[in-house]
């Protein structure tokens, strides 16, 4: 209330300063008439009145001064003098200022775009009602630790068994292919219980969402919702879409409306495109509904609000029992099976991690270029202590100079925060393709991160503001003012302040650097990874679209991989050609897996047959891809539909299930067939690179058919040249059969590290960001301190010291502070290992070598950085150092 | 005869001022005049520094002030008391009262009393 006041009466001070003037002037002048004729009733003549009322009152101008002060005209006044001559000081030292800003920009720049990135992916509130309301529910099922997926009946039955949930909804990915008009595009389809859109309490942007309860698997069938970015760029935005038919899979679907834009769903960070309920996955896929009746096909995540009322603690123990009862109602599924219940919208937790890492890490940029500033605004300060002792002599109070001093930080660090704006803008615009990842989720410039860039800009302004006002405000007078200024300064121990500096920016420096370097090194070590292929192998990828599309029968498509692949062969410069399911090392739909069974091997307690992940693959496949068969055969054009069934498994799983991982010749039982093993293949890398070696099986594809199949196509050469000559011999098969995608292996593998490549490569850039600062910072206070020895470098050489004995004294100075702040950030960067140690692979956080490197790095940098002010000081000329004082 | 007149507490002149014009509003010549009134001229003023303290309860909120008449048709800037000056008055009234109690007993106190 009373700071409301003086806020209102500073404004009014602000804005109507001379009318405040006139009333003061008003004023005083109707106390002293008043009074006056209260002396002339009194019977004083009327002239001596007048002189009386004057002198008792007492210096008018002082009065008015005074209530200046008051009523805050002088604090405003004060502060718009400060501004411009803050704008005069920072004009009149271009250099400094304009090393200060870009330092501040950088700094500023690089802490919004981060921040703007963070915020999209772990902050921003997610467009659904009462998020905080929502809980992710989990299943716990023995068999697949690494799932904790759901299945329908189970889902249904948390919806309706479990009173602290006013409502679940179920939802799980897959893939399809939408058509429309002509044009095909592959999509990521989000199967959904009705209820998903109505539980979330979200509304299209356009059309309608889905209706109906959960249990009404049928319902809306024939119906999808459109993402807003699909609708954007497939449908290019037609606002008349609702209520049109487009193809899904083949099959005909009405699209009822349009989510809105940035809608999730419950799942932070992901963005499908397209939404169909249960009922519609089946007409996609006829025969489907299998996947939501029965109860061990666990697909779908689950998220839960909470009823009103009802607590987290209450819904985690009714999903305990909830867990007890099916156990003991369907053992055969659920023995052993536990729900649990997090928060929902949780990002995920490396993410999360990663996400704070980077936060630490480019505020540790922010405190460098703040450092610099500092350091840049005392050596200003020096230059300028003749100056500040002159006003104080002449009588500025010591509150008026610091408050001086303090805004002209304030001027430097607003327009450093303007610099980092228009740098975060330029940033965001090259992020799409410096790293794809990080862009995804669309981060931009909005209110927020505006909000954040001005707090951490005065946030700077407060704290470097202080050091020098503080230095300023304790400086002695008259020796200043005398000129013994020189002889105080000779020694460079009298910078403490900045030498502390100095030393904190090369510590900052050093647990960058280790950051960055432990990631490269991880990262290098993840390039080498065998993944159980050969990654240098010139291979084309192309994925053909789903035949059963354009009106292929099974047999058909059967029929038509081997002869794209044989068109494709006839190609001059194609080595080999073969085709498969799935890309080599995919995480995509990857939790799909056969249930094998093992004469002799015992299953999991509580089920009947192991369930091991597989791909479907073509005659030739190792060869093409470079595997290594450890034993056997692989697939030819001879093990055909009427053959008896055969299997290739990797070593792990013959290694696990055989002794010796003697498999080749040995059966095993998936469905009612029984298969032969003809061959093992080394062991790979199937879902992530960085798997444990897992059990993994092929099938042959000429005798399991899949609709989904990709051409790989070895060249001699890059395959990237190739590949239109290629299209042209697939095309000659089928010219309405179109190739959806093509790719070569090495993107795809490029594609697969991205992740990884990204943080490396962010880390860094922060780190030579920050690097630079420091070395910016310590050549500045070398230069400074070579600049203010010059008298006493003057003394030595005159007294016969040698000229590369002046430039190691300088060098050596510069190194003892950069290497004692290298020790201080050796400490803090194993300190802060632990925070990224999860992302580091195939060496250890506290890797010797990496921390060694960043040390080396930054002691070599920071002397390079005193180098070229100990050059300077070497050529120091004897007699004009002398003369100098 | 009237007593000698007092130099004001350093302090005590803002309580006076929202005294003065918790009684109703009025013009800065008319809080001096009101003050020494009650005071029965007791009390010395420096005029020129009123107006200071005027100007700092008026941005503290203390008072709020209008231009209006004088009793001389002229104009004049009339101040009153705002809600936020009266408990102000309020606790400071109770402050100065204990402070006053509490001196008086030192100062009334007798050698054999300690």
């Amino acid at each position: 209330m009373r700071l409301w006041s003086r806020m209102l009466s500073w404004w009014a001070a602000l804005r109507r300063r001379p009318q405040i003037e006139g009333d003061m002037d008003a004023e005083l002048r109707f106390h002293i008439d008043a009074y006056t004729d209260d002396l002339a009733r009194g019977g004083v003549p009327s002239d001596e009145a007048m002189r009386r009322a004057r002198a008792e009152f007492g210096a008018l101008d002082r009065a008015k001064e005074e209530c200046r002060d008051a009523n805050g005209v002088n604090l405003v006044e004060g502060f718009i003098q400060d501004v411009r001559y803050g704008l005069r000081v920072l004009r009149k030292n271009p250099g400094f200022t304009a090393v200060s800003l870009v330092s501040l920009g950088l700094g500023i720049g690089a802490n919004s775009t981060i921040f703007s990135i963070v915020d999209t992916q772990l902050l921003r509130p997610w467009p659904v009602k009462d998020p905080q309301r929502l809980v992710a529910i989990q299943t716990n099922w023995p068999k697949e630790p690494d799932f904790n997926t759901t299945s329908y009946p189970d889902y249904l039955d948390m919806g309706g068994d479990v009173p602290g949930f006013s409502g679940a909804v179920a939802y799980g990915n897959r893939g399809g292919f939408i058509s429309h008009e002509g044009q095909g595009q592959l999509v990521s389809v989000e199967v959904v219980s009705p209820n998903y859109f109505t539980v979330l309490g979200v509304r299209a942007q356009r059309g309608r969402v889905f209706a109906g309860r959960p249990e009404e698997t049928a319902a809306e069938g024939h119906s999808v919702v459109l993402s807003y970015n699909l609708w954007q760029e497939y449908f290019g935005g037609d606002p008349s879409l609702p209520g049109k038919t487009t193809l899904l899979d083949g099959k005909q679907f009405t699209i009822v409306g349009v989510a809105p834009r940035d809608f999730c769903g419950p799942r932070r960070g992901w963005s499908p495109d397209i939404w169909v309920t249960t009922g519609g996955w089946a007409t996609m896929v006829p025969g489907e509904e299998e996947s939501y009746i029965a109860r061990d096909r666990r697909w779908f995540r689950v998220a839960g609000r909470l009823s009103p009322g009802a607590s987290m603690a209450q819904a985690r123990a009714e999903l305990r029992t909830l867990g007890k009862r099916l156990a003991l109602a369907s053992p055969a599924t659920n023995q052993g099976v536990e729900f649990a219940a997090s928060p929902a919208g949780e990002a995920a937790k490396d993410d999360v991690q990663f996400g704070i890492y980077l936060v630490a890490m480019v505020g540790l940029v922010l405190l460098i270029s703040c450092a610099n500033v500092a350091n840049l605004l005392l050596a200003q300060m020096e230059k300028r202590h003749r100056e500040i002792a002159m006003r104080r002599a002449l009588g500025a109070a010591q509150f008026r100079l610091v408050r001086q001093l303090f805004t002209e930080g304030l001027v430097l660090s607003l327009g450093g925060g303007l610099l980092g704006v228009l740098l975060a803008r330029l940033l965001m615009k090259v992020l799409p393709t410096l790293a794809p990842d990080l862009a995804a989720a669309g981060p931009r410039l909005d209110l927020r991160v505006l909000l954040f860039t001005a707090a951490i800009s005065l946030l700077m302004a407060v704290f470097f503001g202080q050091a020098p006002a503080f230095y300023a405000a304790r400086r002695d007078l008259t020796g200043v003012l005398k000129g013994a200024e020189a002889q105080i300064r000779g020694s460079a121990r009298r910078l403490p302040l900045r030498n502390l500096l100095v030393l904190g920016e090369v510590a900052i420096s050093v647990v960058l650097l280790a950051g960055s370097v432990l990631l490269l090194r991880s990262l290098i070590y993840s390039q080498r990874i065998n993944p159980g292929f050969d990654v240098k192998k010139n291979l084309l990828m192309m994925e053909v679209a789903p035949p059963e599309l354009y009106g292929y029968t099974e047999a058909q498509a059967a029929a038509i991989y081997p002869a794209l692949a044989e068109r494709a062969a006839a190609v001059p410069g194609v080595v080999r050609v073969s085709y498969s399911r799935r890309p080599p090392l995919t995480a995509d739909e990857s939790g799909e897996t056969r249930g094998v069974i093992i004469p002799g091997v015992e299953p999991p307690r509580g089920t009947d047959r192991f369930r091991i992940r597989f791909n479907t693959v073509g005659p030739g496949f190792f060869a093409t891809l470079g595997a290594h068969m450890v034993g056997g055969r692989e697939f030819n054009e001879f093990d055909l539909p009427s053959k008896p069934p055969v299997v290739i498994i990797n070593e792990a799983m013959a290694r696990r299930f055989w002794r010796d991982g003697d498999a080749v010749g040995r059966s095993m039982r998936m469905g009612q067939k029984e298969y032969q093993i003809v061959g093992v293949v080394e062991t790979g890398k199937y879902v992530d690179l960085h798997e444990a070696p897992q059990p993994y099986l092929f099938l042959p594809f000429t005798q399991v058919f899949s609709f989904e199949c990709r051409l790989l196509v070895e060249t001699a050469g890059d395959p990237g040249d190739l590949a239109p000559s290629i299209l042209r011999a697939t095309t000659a098969v089928d010219r309405n059969l179109p190739i959806v995608g093509a790719t070569t292996l090495r993107s795809h593998m490029r594609m697969v590290l991205s992740g990884e490549r990204a943080m490396a490569w962010l880390l860094l850039s922060l780190s030579v960001l920050g690097i630079s600062l420091a070395a910016a910072g310590l050549f500045s206070t070398v230069a400074y301190a070579v600049s203010r020895r010059t008298h006493e470098i003057g003394v030595r050489m005159a007294l016969g010291a040698r000229r590369n004995h002046v430039m190691w004294l300088v060098l050596l100075q510069g190194l003892g502070w950069s290497a004692g702040g290298a020790l201080i950030g050796l400490a803090g960067a194993v300190a802060a290992s632990h925070l990224i140690s999860q992302f580091v692979y195939g060496i250890t956080a506290h890797d010797p070598l990496s921390y060694t490197i960043s040390v080396v790095v930054a002691i070599g940098v920071a002397l390079l950085a005193s180098y070229f002010p100990a050059r300077r000081a070497m050529k120091v000329d004897p007699m004009v150092a002398l003369r100098h004082e | 005869m009237a007593e000698e007149t007092l130099e004001l507490l350093q302090g005590t002149l803002d309580m006076l001022i929202l005294k003065a014009v918790s009684l109703g509003p009025l013009h800065g010549y008319g809080i001096l005049l009101r003050i020494q009134q009650i005071s029965k001229d007791r009390l010395e003023i420096q005029q020129g520094s009123l107006y200071p303290a005027l100007y700092r309860l008026e941005h503290q909120g203390w008072i709020a002030s209008d231009w209006g008449e004088s009793e001389n048709n002229r104009k004049a800037k009339y101040y009153r008391l705002t809600a936020a000056g009266r408990r102000r008055l309020k606790a400071e009234a109770e402050k100065w009262n204990r402070m006053a109690e509490v001196i008086a007993g030192i100062m009334g106190t007798h050698p054999e009393e300690i």
